[in-house]
């Protein structure tokens, strides 16, 4: 529980994260058109989790979710998507879409426990979408 | 230092900070009335809010 009294969500300059190269993360990013900065979720000044949003369509696409690995499974990307979910709706949105490989079923299991479905099947990606307002 | 704001015809919501057990908003509403939808986006985002920076366990099926 200490750990979560500690814990904060804000958006600054991205960081390096624990296995994640994040010069590759960031050279990700200039690929597109962001309109907002990488949210990044701290804990005692590190990050341990970062996602990214975008304009896409009606609604609003979640391009990037990456979580510290010795953190996974304690609901902080959870807790990251929410956190964007609710900037989505304040942005105007009213959805929110994203991709995940085919062959990531913790990805895809995760994603449909958030109220994400299937809607689109690429070649090696699922289109998933919810609608949060 | 202000980490995100947005704002509408009828509002400025801005995030100040969030984290596991304090999150600070400051809304500033203009002169004009909230149309329903406008209310309930608020009311959904605020919850959305909630979710990611308490501690509730909400399952989203039942949203």
């Amino acid at each position: 529980m200490e750990f979560l009294n500690n814990l904060s969500l804000h958006s600054r300059d991205m960081l390096s994260i624990a296995g994640v190269d994040p010069k590759s993360i960031y050279h990700s990013f200039r690929e597109y058109w962001w309109k907002t900065a990488p949210v990044c979720l701290y804990h005692e000044d590190q990050v341990i989790a970062i996602a990214k949003l975008s304009e896409w369509d009606s609604g609003v696409y979640l391009s990037c979710l990456v979580v510290r690995d010795d953190l996974q499974h304690k609901g902080f990307g959870s807790k990251l998507v929410k956190y964007l979910m609710a900037l989505g709706i304040l942005n105007g949105s009213e959805r929110m879409y994203l991709e995940v490989r085919k062959d990531n079923p913790v990805g895809i299991s995760f994603f449909k426990k958030l109220g994400f479905h299937m809607k689109k099947e690429y070649e090696i990606t699922y289109l998933m979408e919810r609608k949060i307002i | 230092m202000a980490k995100f704001s947005m704002k509408t015809e009828y509002f400025e919501i801005t995030i100040k900070s969030g984290s596991a057990n304090k999150i600070e908003l400051q809304i500033d509403f203009s002169e004009k009335e909230i149309p329903e939808q406008e209310l309930r986006n608020l009311e959904q985002s605020i919850r959305l809010l909630l979710e990611a920076c308490g501690r509730f366990a909400v399952n989203p099926s039942r949203r």
